[in-house]
């Protein structure tokens, strides 16, 4: 187990990182930090490996290689609602409320894992709700409601497990720039809480605005880490996202 | 050793059967998307099509054969049109149940208009069996069979060198890109569901040629073409031949070391053993 | 528990409940009488399936197999040991549990097709395996030696048969509904409803699905016990069939899936005709109850896909539209 010699422990790493589906190189050799109350942007052209890193750090793959720690404590290989337990929530990039139920109900089944009684999930659901501004529609029913309403529903859920590191895999696709706006405030306030969160986008309007640090992934590698503006401006990423031609 | 070699025979005639049924089931299970009870029905009503192409016509089962699969094709198509469409949003256990509520109607009809006593054709072939290096094999179960190789054959040809054929395996693959490619769906859907319970026929008109028909004779060929099916792959074809085949095998070994009434624990088990390694079947169908 | 709206349904399931109380003291012909007590047992039955079906949504075709293993459990410990089927009963619901516990976990990680298949696998399986055991007398069944007695759970007259099944439907439905608003309910709901995000949100998928499977198989049994009790006849292809999964299922979608009244508005809806044509025609005209259950499934599956308590609630959304705030679904007094 690693530990860092100065004060500011990381929350979360991730220590050489390896996955292979069949023969297939998805994920190799990765390995970063996440501290806390950071926003941390994780980018990369599509089939780089983005929610594949997700679904290995939330335990519904297991790494061939490597070890991920949270809190100091060795979690890999844990099961799904361990790992969520253990204070690490998620979305999904297709989003999945429970349908038949309502929004309130959605959220009050999330604050279920924290707060055994009924009327105090409930009331960790309202504090929620306040928080995500989903007060008009918690009487809907899940399943109906707009797209944009179901990723907030989704994030809101997340935090609703007490999680301390959030991973957002594209929350802001699918939705039009006022409502990305809206959901990068929400997530702004989330931070300032102190929860960390890893955010994977494709839309870099949402990202580079609100991320401390971004991560590039490119054919399950690591490429490049650093300020967004660095990040930007560097070679490798642009030749990443757009091929050789367009790196100068 | 003789009456093993026997025994496994006897199981790939058999298998052959079952990997017809449940060609016709895998192809039906791509446009519906939940398991169909009422396929023992359907393959019991083409065997009553091929007895009364008998009692009325006189016509040998095979002779029947062509116009039951064209039968069948024509009720397919229609059922998926005005049954099985409009149901398609509904949540899959009503649709399931769906399924059943079919089954218990078709056999319950079959029941009363058919009465349950035993139906068959005498053949003068019936009877027939040849000799292959100490192995008896019967003629019309090997009829059967060859006709069974050849559907399979035929279909695999269909669905790979024509555009029809093409069009279907694009949409069983992936509806909404077979959608954006021009591909009028819904009306795929209907003839894929037409062609799976054409497939059938001519499996229930084949049976004719060596067994009999009741109104719940369909219930546990279909039972077992099921679990041929997700042995091999839900919507795989090479999955529902090749799981026929094992099936029909370890059925028939397994009838004769150990017991018939043994038959559906010994699927089973082979079915929870396969599935314990493979979870998508021995080619990996597609998963939910 | 919540204050109870008093509205029109809560005045129609108290009349409802009224029927079903004096219902003996009308009726006399000991027919109706054995058509009302197979329609109260089913749906107790039913209510059972709904814990992993309706309410878990595992759609299990086993059932069966536990409604059998209560049977014989009771009954051979009555037979063989001289033990009360009241305890043989509590014996056989533990065993049931058990089983189920066993049974489950190789298909916590089946989905869809493979699931049901694997639960009619065992079950068959099960069935088989009771059909060839001589020391339960395997396919010559049992038969209940008829000696009346409290203790023996054995009556002359069907009042008593009666009385008992609809105070375990009401026990039964009783212990849906607090589950139901339990945290384990809660769960169950989310596994249903997403199974992936119920594990995302931190909830022992495997676990949950485990306890669904214990109580409805306990449940299951002790309706076993209560059928050795009646029909004094026990063989396994009588209780641990496909056939009587497939009915549990049936008529808990047939009512409304999931719903607590759903079992019993299924079997009232179902079963009465589904007899009468049974025993009145016989033979092959038997089909047509049958018919008539095929029909009204297909239509569930087609039109009505919540079933009768789904119909039930379209006709008061829209009566109630113009007073209500954008006709929402109120999820949380579904009974």
């Amino acid at each position: 187990m690693k530990l860092e010699n100065n004060a500011h422990r990381p929350l979360f790493e991730a220590d050489n990182i390896s996955k292979n589906f069949g023969g297939l190189k998805a994920i190799n050799q990765v390995s970063f930090e996440i501290y806390q109350k950071e926003i941390v942007g994780l980018i990369g052209p599509n089939g780089a490996g983005k929610t594949t890193i997700f679904n290995l750090i939330t335990g519904f793959y297991r790494p061939n290689k490597g070890q991920f720690y949270f809190k100091g404590k060795n979690i890999t290989g844990l099961k799904p609602y361990q790992i969520c337990q253990q204070g690490i929530g998620r979305t999904f990039q297709i989003v999945r409320p429970l349908s038949s139920l309502s929004v309130l109900e959605n959220i009050i089944t999330a604050a279920m894992l924290r707060h055994s009684s009924y009327g105090e999930a409930k009331q960790e659901a309202f504090k929620i709700i306040e928080l995500t501004q989903l007060e008009s529609k918690i009487d809907k029913i899940a399943g109906s409601v707009p797209l944009p309403d179901k990723k907030r529903l989704g994030f809101a859920q997340a935090l609703a497990t007490g999680a301390q590191l959030l991973l957002l895999d594209e929350v802001a696709a699918g939705l039009n720039p006022n409502e990305i706006d809206q959901f990068l405030t929400i997530i702004q306030s989330v931070s300032h809480q102190g929860i960390a969160i890893i955010m994977v986008e494709h839309v870099m309007r949402a990202v580079m605005n609100i991320a401390q640090r971004i991560l590039v992934l490119d054919h399950g590698e690591l490429i490049a880490e650093g300020t967004p503006k660095s990040i930007a401006d560097n070679k490798k990423v642009i030749k990443a996202y757009l091929g050789e031609d367009y790196a100068v | 050793m003789n009456i093993i070699s026997q025994a496994i025979v006897n199981g790939i005639l058999l298998g052959g059967m079952y990997s017809l049924i449940a060609i016709g089931l895998t192809l039906i299970w791509g446009v519906m998307r939940i398991i169909n009870w009422a396929h023992g029905a359907m393959v019991m009503l083409s065997m009553y099509l091929a007895f009364f192409g008998y009692a009325f016509f006189g016509f040998d089962p095979l002779i029947s054969l062509p116009f039951v699969a064209i039968i069948m094709f024509i009720f397919g198509y229609f059922l998926q049109m005005f049954l099985i469409q409009p149901s398609l949003n509904s949540p899959w256990i009503s649709r399931l149940c769906a399924t059943f509520g079919l089954m218990m109607l078709l056999e319950s009809l079959a029941l009363i208009l058919w009465s349950s006593d035993w139906k068959a054709i005498p053949l003068n072939y019936g009877t027939w069996t040849f000799n292959m290096g100490g192995i008896l094999i019967s003629f019309p179960r090997f009829i059967a069979f060859l006709l069974a190789l050849l559907m399979a054959l035929g279909l695999h040809l269909f669905l790979n060198h024509t555009e029809m054929g093409k069009a279907i395996k694009a949409t069983a693959q992936d509806r909404e890109i077979a959608g954006l490619m021009g591909i009028n769906t819904l009306q795929i859907y209907r003839i894929t569901f037409g062609l799976g319970l054409a497939i059938t026929g001519v499996a229930g008109a084949s049976l004719m040629t060596f067994y009999y028909v009741f109104p719940k004779v369909g219930f546990p060929f279909a039972l077992t073409a099921y679990i041929v099916c997700v042995l091999g792959g839900l919507g795989r074809l090479n999955g529902a031949i090749l799981g026929g085949l094992i099936i029909g095998v370890a059925q028939s070994v397994g009838a004769y070391l150990i017991s018939p009434e043994y038959k559906m624990v010994i699927s089973f088990a082979f079915f929870l053993a396969v599935l314990y390694f493979r979870p998508g079947g021995i080619f990996g169908g597609v998963t939910e | 528990m919540r204050k109870i709206k008093w509205n029109l349904e809560t005045v129609l399931f108290l009349i409802l409940f009224l029927i079903l109380v004096i219902l003996p003291l009308i009726v006399k012909s000991p027919y109706l009488m054995d058509t009302a007590i197979t329609v109260l047992l089913f749906a107790f039955l039913g209510n059972a399936w709904n814990i992993v079906g309706g309410l878990s949504g595992q759609a299990s075709l086993g059932q069966s197999a536990y409604y059998g293993i209560g049977a014989y459990t009771s009954t051979i410990l009555m037979i063989k040991f001289g033990i009360s089927p009241w305890i043989g009963m509590l014996l056989g619901a533990g065993i049931a549990s058990c089983a189920a516990i066993i049974l489950g976990y190789p298909s916590l990680r089946l989905k869809g097709p493979y699931f049901v298949f694997f639960t009619i696998g065992f079950a068959e399986s099960i069935r088989v395996l009771f059909l060839t055991w001589d020391w339960v007398e395997g396919s010559r069944g049992i038969i209940v030696p008829y000696e009346t007695g409290l203790n023996k759970m054995i009556f002359f007259g069907k009042e008593p048969y009666y009385y008992i099944i609809f105070l375990f439907l009401i026990l039964g439905m009783m212990i849906t509904y607090l589950i139901r608003q339990s945290k384990m309910g809660r769960y169950c709901i989310a596994i249903r409803e997403d199974d992936i995000m119920a594990q995302a949100i931190g909830i022992n998928t495997a676990l949950y699905k485990t306890y669904a499977f214990a109580i409805s198989a306990a449940l299951m049994a002790i309706g076993g016990s209560f059928y050795a009790q009646y029909v004094l006849f026990i063989h396994p292809n009588d209780l641990m069939s496909l056939n009587n999964s497939l009915i549990f299922m049936l008529i808990a979608v047939a009512g409304g899936i999931g719903r607590l009244f759903g079992p019993l508005i299924g079997a009232l809806a179902i079963m009465p005709l589904w007899e009468y044509f049974r025993s009145t025609f016989g033979g092959r005209y038997a089909g047509l109850g049958i018919v008539f259950a095929g029909m009204v499934i297909l239509l569930i599956g087609t039109v009505a896909p919540y079933g009768i308590l789904g119909i039930w609630d379209v006709l008061k959304r829209k009566r109630t539209k113009s007073t209500q705030k954008g006709g929402q679904l109120e999820n949380e007094t579904r009974k």
